[in-house]
C-alpha cells in the first residue's frame, strides 16, 4: 500500500476520527462530576492526550516508514506481533460497532423514531465501506472536503448566543475541585478517542518526518478547542439541573431557536452531524483493514469482513438492555492498548536498538 | 440505432498484403474494381491512345480540380503531359490495400502501360459547414465561432488563437471498418507527458470495427462507465478548447463531428463558462457562486422538500407549514410520488420539445408549462408547492453551462428523493455523502476528478472555482508561477502615479 498522504490529510484524518458522536452527549456526561467547571475537564484531557501524542511521536519517530502493526511485528517477532495485531483489530472493530450503535440510537431518538435499527445500521455500515474500501488517498479526500463542513457547523452553533445566556453559570472557575475535574476528564478523554489512528496513518505521509509533531499537535488542539467550546455554550446556555437531565445537550441548545424560515436547527445540525459520525467509522474500519494487512487486495477483503462483523456486534449491542458494562470493559482495556502498549513499544525499541547495537559490536 | 443482421465480413490480413497485379491495365481496372465490389461510382475513364486511364470514385472526387490539373493538360499536349506527369509524382503504390484507402481519401488513381505502379493524385471533394455558433453553448459575450465537422478546419480554428510551435497534432485511425480519423491535439511540455502517453495509449488500443462519433470515442475511454458524472468535456467552442490546451489537458477530434473531446476534466470545469471571462470579476465571480448553489439545488431541493412534508414538517415555522400543508390537503398522492410524476411530466415535454421544429416546440412549451402545469394543480393531483419545487429544480438544472451535465444532476436527483421518502434527512445526508465520496473516488487519466478540493491543493487553486478573481490574482500556467516575482497590490495592477 503505498498510497501516500500529505499533511493537511493526515491533520484532517485525525480531527474527523476523533470528532464524532461523543461530542453530543458530553456535556451532559461530565455535568455530574465536574459540574461548573467541566470546560477545564477538556482542557485537561486535552492535555492528557498531548502526552500521549508525545509518546506516539517518539515511537514512530524510531519507525519513520512503519505503523504499528509493523512496528509491533518487528519488535515483538511474527508471532507474538500478529497475535498483538490481532487484538488492537478486534479493539477497532468493537469500536466501530460501539459507535454505530450509539450513532443508530442517536438518530432513531432525533429524526426516525420507527425505521428499523438495523436498516439504519446497514445504511451507514454500507455508506462507509463504500469509502474505507478504497485505499487511504481517496478516504483522505474526503476526510478533508467534509472538514469544510465544520465551518457551518460552528456558525450554526454562535447562533445559539442568541438564547439566554448565563456566563455566571460556570462562575466562580475551579469551585468543584481538583479531583471531580480529573474525574470528568476521564469521561471527556473517551469521547476524544479517535488520536489513535495517528499510529497507522503517519507512516503514510510523504516527505520528511520534520515537523509532523505540530501537525499532530495542531490536531489535537483543534479538536480539544472544538469540543471546550462546544461544553462551553452548554454550561452557558442550561442550568445546572437541566444539564444533568439531558442525553444530547448540544442538539438540545439548537432546539430551541426559531426563525421565519426554519424552526428546529437541532435536526439540521443533527443532518450534518451525520457525515462526521459516519466518517468515524470509516477512519476506524480503514485501521482495522490495516492493522492486519499490507497488501491493497487483502486489505479490500479484510474491510469487506470487518464491516459485516461491525454489522453483527452493532445488532448484538443494540439489543442489549443496557450498554454500561460493555462499555467500561471496553474503555478500561481499549485504553491499555493505546496508551500503554505504545509506550512500553517505545521503551522497548532502547533494549532492542540497544541489544541489536550489543551484537553488532 | 438498431442493426442488421450483418454479413461476414472481416478486414482480413489477406485483402492488406495484395499487390497489383502485373499486366495489361484492363486487369489492373478489374482488380481494383473488385477491391471496390464493383461499385458503380467508381469511375473508369479511358483516353483514346490506351495508354492510361483514370480510376476514382465519383462522389469523393472535386471534378473542377481533376479537369483543371489533369484532364486538360491531358487532352491538349498527351504523351507528354503524362510523361512529366509520372516522372514528377513520387506517391506510386502497387498495395491494393493502400491504393484503396487513398481512393477513399479522396485520391484518383492513374494507371499506365509502362508504368507498374498507380499513380496517386489527390484531388480530394469537400462539402463543408460554414463555421457557425454552436447552438448548445452560447454565449453574451465572446467569440461566436465554433468547430465543425472537418478536423482540419477545426484545427485551423485551434492554430489561429494559438500561435505557438508547441501546439502538437497527432492522427489515429479508429474503427475497423469506418477507417475514422481521428486527432489528438496538445501542447507539448505543457501537457503532463504521464497524461499523453495515457490518453495515446488507450486511444491506440481500442479495438472496435465502428466508431461513429465522439460519444463513443468517450466512452471506450472513460475509466468509470457506471458513474453518473460525464468524465470528458465534450464542447464545440473554439475558445474553450484553447484555454483548456493550455491548461495542459488534452482535445480529441472525430472526423465527421463537431464536438471537441477535452480529458482529463474536473468536476468544477462544468461549471465554467467562457463569459466568465469576458465579464467583469465581480460580475463573473457572482454568476459562478450562482450556479454551484444551482448544483445543490438541482440535486436536493425535491429531496429536501419530500423530507420535510413527509417526516421533518417540525423544521418548518408555524406560517409556512400550514400553507404548504393546506395545498397537500385534498392531494391523493404521496410527496414522493409526486415529485417523480412532476419529474417524469417534465423530462417528458423536454424530450418532446427538443426536437420539434421551433413553431411546434412553442406549443408545446404552452401546453406543457401553462396547460399541464395549472391543470395539474387545479384537478388536485399535485400540489402548488411540488410545482414550485419541481420548476426551481429544472430551472437550476439548466443553469449549469454544460448541458449534458444538467441532465445527469435531474438523474441523481431521482435516488436522493427516494432516500429522502424513505428515511427523511437521513436518507439525503447518506446519499449526498455516497455522491461526494464517488466524487471523491473517480479520476480521470489519474487526475482526481473533484480537484481542486478532493483533494485540496492549496489556495492558489481556487482562485478560479468558486470566483472568478481577476486575471492578476490568479497565477495561471506553472511558468507564471516561476516568474511571479512581482506582487501585485490588491486594488488592481495599476497604481495611481
Amino acid at each position: 500500500m503505498n498510497s501516500t498522504i500529505d499533511r493537511t490529510q493526515l491533520l484532517f484524518l485525525i480531527i474527523k476520527t476523533q470528532i464524532g458522536i461523543g461530542l453530543l452527549s458530553l456535556p451532559a456526561e461530565i455535568q455530574s462530576s465536574a459540574k461548573s467547571d467541566s470546560w477545564i475537564s477538556v482542557l485537561v484531557a486535552g492535555t492528557v492526550i498531548q502526552f500521549i501524542l508525545l509518546v506516539y511521536w517518539l515511537l514512530l519517530r524510531k519507525f519513520p516508514n512503519d505503523n504499528l502493526s509493523a512496528i509491533t511485528v518487528r519488535m515483538l517477532g511474527p508471532y507474538i506481533g500478529r497475535a498483538i495485531n490481532a487484538v488492537y483489530y478486534a479493539f477497532f472493530v468493537f469500536i466501530a460497532a460501539y459507535a454505530s450503535t450509539l450513532y443508530v440510537e442517536l438518530v432513531k431518538n432525533w429524526m426516525l423514531p420507527l425505521t428499523p435499527g438495523w436498516i439504519l445500521l446497514l445504511l451507514i455500515i454500507g455508506t462507509s465501506l463504500y469509502l474505507a474500501y478504497d485505499n487511504l488517498r481517496v478516504i483522505a479526500r474526503f476526510f478533508v472536503l467534509s472538514s469544510a463542513l465544520f465551518i457551518v457547523l460552528i456558525m450554526i452553533s454562535i447562533l445559539t448566543f442568541s438564547n439566554n445566556v448565563h456566563v455566571s453559570n460556570i462562575m466562580p472557575i475551579g469551585q468543584t475541585g481538583v479531583l471531580q475535574i480529573l474525574n470528568g476528564s476521564e469521561k471527556t478523554f473517551f469521547s476524544m478517542l479517535g488520536f489513535e489512528v495517528t499510529l497507522f496513518y503517519f507512516s503514510q505521509v510523504q516527505g520528511n518526518r520534520k515537523g509532523m509533531f505540530k501537525v499532530i499537535s495542531l490536531a489535537n488542539l483543534f479538536v480539544t478547542l472544538f469540543y471546550t467550546y462546544f461544553v462551553f455554550i452548554c454550561l452557558i446556555g442550561f442550568s445546572p439541573d437541566a444539564l444533568g437531565h439531558m442525553n444530547e445537550p448540544v442538539l438540545y441548545i439548537l432546539k430551541g431557536l426559531s426563525y421565519q424560515l426554519f424552526d428546529r436547527i437541532d435536526l439540521i445540525f443533527l443532518t450534518i452531524w451525520i457525515i462526521p459520525m459516519t466518517v468515524t467509522i470509516v477512519s476506524y474500519l480503514c485501521v482495522a483493514g490495516k492493522s492486519l494487512t499490507t497488501s491493497q487486495s487483502a486489505y479490500q477483503k479484510l474491510v469487506l469482513f470487518s464491516g459485516a462483523a461491525v454489522f453483527a456486534i452493532g445488532w448484538y449491542l443494540s439489543k442489549l438492555e443496557s450498554l454500561e458494562p460493555f462499555n467500561k470493559w471496553l474503555e478500561k482495556a481499549y485504553f491499555i492498548m493505546i496508551a500503554a502498549v505504545p509506550l512500553l513499544l517505545w521503551l522497548g525499541s532502547f533494549l532492542t536498538t540497544a541489544g541489536a547495537k550489543a551484537e553488532s559490536t | 440505432m438498431y442493426r442488421i443482421k450483418k454479413g461476414s465480413y472481416e478486414p482480413g490480413k489477406q485483402d492488406q498484403a495484395e499487390e497489383l497485379a502485373v499486366g495489361t491495365i484492363e486487369q489492373r481496372i478489374s482488380q481494383i474494381q473488385t477491391y471496390f465490389s464493383n461499385t458503380e461510382d467508381l469511375i473508369v475513364q479511358k483516353f483514346d491512345n490506351q495508354i492510361c486511364s483514370i480510376v476514382y470514385v465519383e462522389s469523393l472526387v472535386k471534378h473542377e480540380s481533376l479537369q483543371a490539373y489533369f484532364m486538360t493538360p491531358m487532352l491538349e499536349s498527351g504523351d507528354r503531359a503524362l510523361e512529366q506527369l509520372v516522372r514528377s509524382t513520387t506517391a506510386k503504390l502497387t498495395n491494393i490495400y493502400q491504393i484503396g484507402k487513398c481512393m477513399l481519401e479522396g485520391c484518383c488513381v492513374l494507371l499506365t502501360e509502362n508504368e507498374q505502379a498507380a499513380i496517386i493524385i489527390r484531388v480530394p471533394q469537400s462539402y463543408e459547414r460554414s463555421i457557425q455558433e454552436p447552438k448548445d453553448e452560447q454565449v453574451i459575450k465572446g467569440p461566436h465561432d465554433g468547430f465543425i465537422e472537418n478536423p482540419v478546419t477545426n484545427l485551423y480554428l485551434l492554430r489561429k488563437r494559438l500561435r505557438n510551435p508547441k501546439l502538437k497534432v497527432k492522427y489515429f485511425t479508429m474503427g475497423k471498418l469506418t477507417n475514422t480519423k481521428v486527432t489528438m491535439v496538445y501542447m507539448d511540455q505543457i501537457a503532463l507527458p504521464k497524461l499523453v502517453a495515457e490518453a495515446e495509449k488507450r486511444l491506440s488500443s481500442v479495438d472496435s470495427d465502428y466508431l461513429y462519433s465522439v460519444g463513443n470515442i468517450n466512452e471506450l475511454l472513460e475509466e468509470h462507465p457506471m458513474s453518473l458524472f460525464p468524465q470528458t468535456l465534450q464542447t464545440e467552442r473554439p475558445d474553450r478548447a484553447v484555454s483548456y490546451l493550455m491548461e495542459g489537458k488534452i482535445i480529441i477530434f472525430v472526423a465527421g463531428n463537431p464536438r471537441a473531446l477535452i480529458l482529463p476534466i474536473t468536476f468544477f470545469a462544468f461549471y465554467q463558462s467562457p463569459d466568465d471571462y469576458n465579464t467583469r470579476w465581480i460580475i463573473g465571480s457572482f454568476y459562478r457562486i450562482i450556479r454551484l448553489i444551482s448544483f445543490v439545488i438541482a440535486i436536493c431541493l425535491p429531496a429536501i422538500y419530500i423530507a420535510i412534508v413527509t417526516y421533518h414538517s417540525e423544521v418548518l415555522p408555524i406560517g409556512i407549514l400550514y400553507s404548504v400543508k393546506v395545498s397537500l390537503t385534498y392531494v391523493p398522492l404521496p410527496p414522493l410520488l409526486e415529485a417523480l410524476v412532476m419529474q417524469t411530466i417534465l423530462e417528458l415535454l423536454k424530450e418532446a420539445a427538443i426536437r420539434l421544429p421551433s413553431p411546434i416546440s412553442q406549443t408545446i412549451g404552452i401546453v406543457g408549462g401553462l396547460v399541464i402545469g395549472t391543470a395539474v394543480v387545479e384537478a388536485q393531483l399535485v400540489s402548488h408547492t411540488m410545482i414550485v419545487v419541481i420548476g426551481l429544480t429544472a430551472i437550476a438544472s439548466f443553469a449549469t453551462p454544460i448541458n449534458e451535465f444538467g441532465t445527469s444532476l435531474r438523474v441523481l436527483g431521482f435516488p436522493i428523493m427516494l432516500a429522502a421518502s424513505a428515511f427523511g434527512f437521513f436518507g439525503i445526508a447518506i446519499m449526498l455523502m455516497l455522491v461526494f465520496i464517488h466524487l471523491c473516488k473517480i479520476e480521470t487519466l489519474g487526475i482526481p476528478y473533484f480537484a481542486p478540493f478532493g483533494p485540496f491543493e492549496g489556495k492558489e487553486s481556487i482562485k478560479d472555482i468558486f470566483l472568478r478573481l481577476p486575471l492578476w490574482m490568479v497565477t495561471r500556467t506553472s511558468r507564471d508561477k516561476g516568474q511571479g516575482g512581482t506582487k501585485h497590490s490588491l486594488f488592481g495592477r495599476w497604481k495611481r502615479p
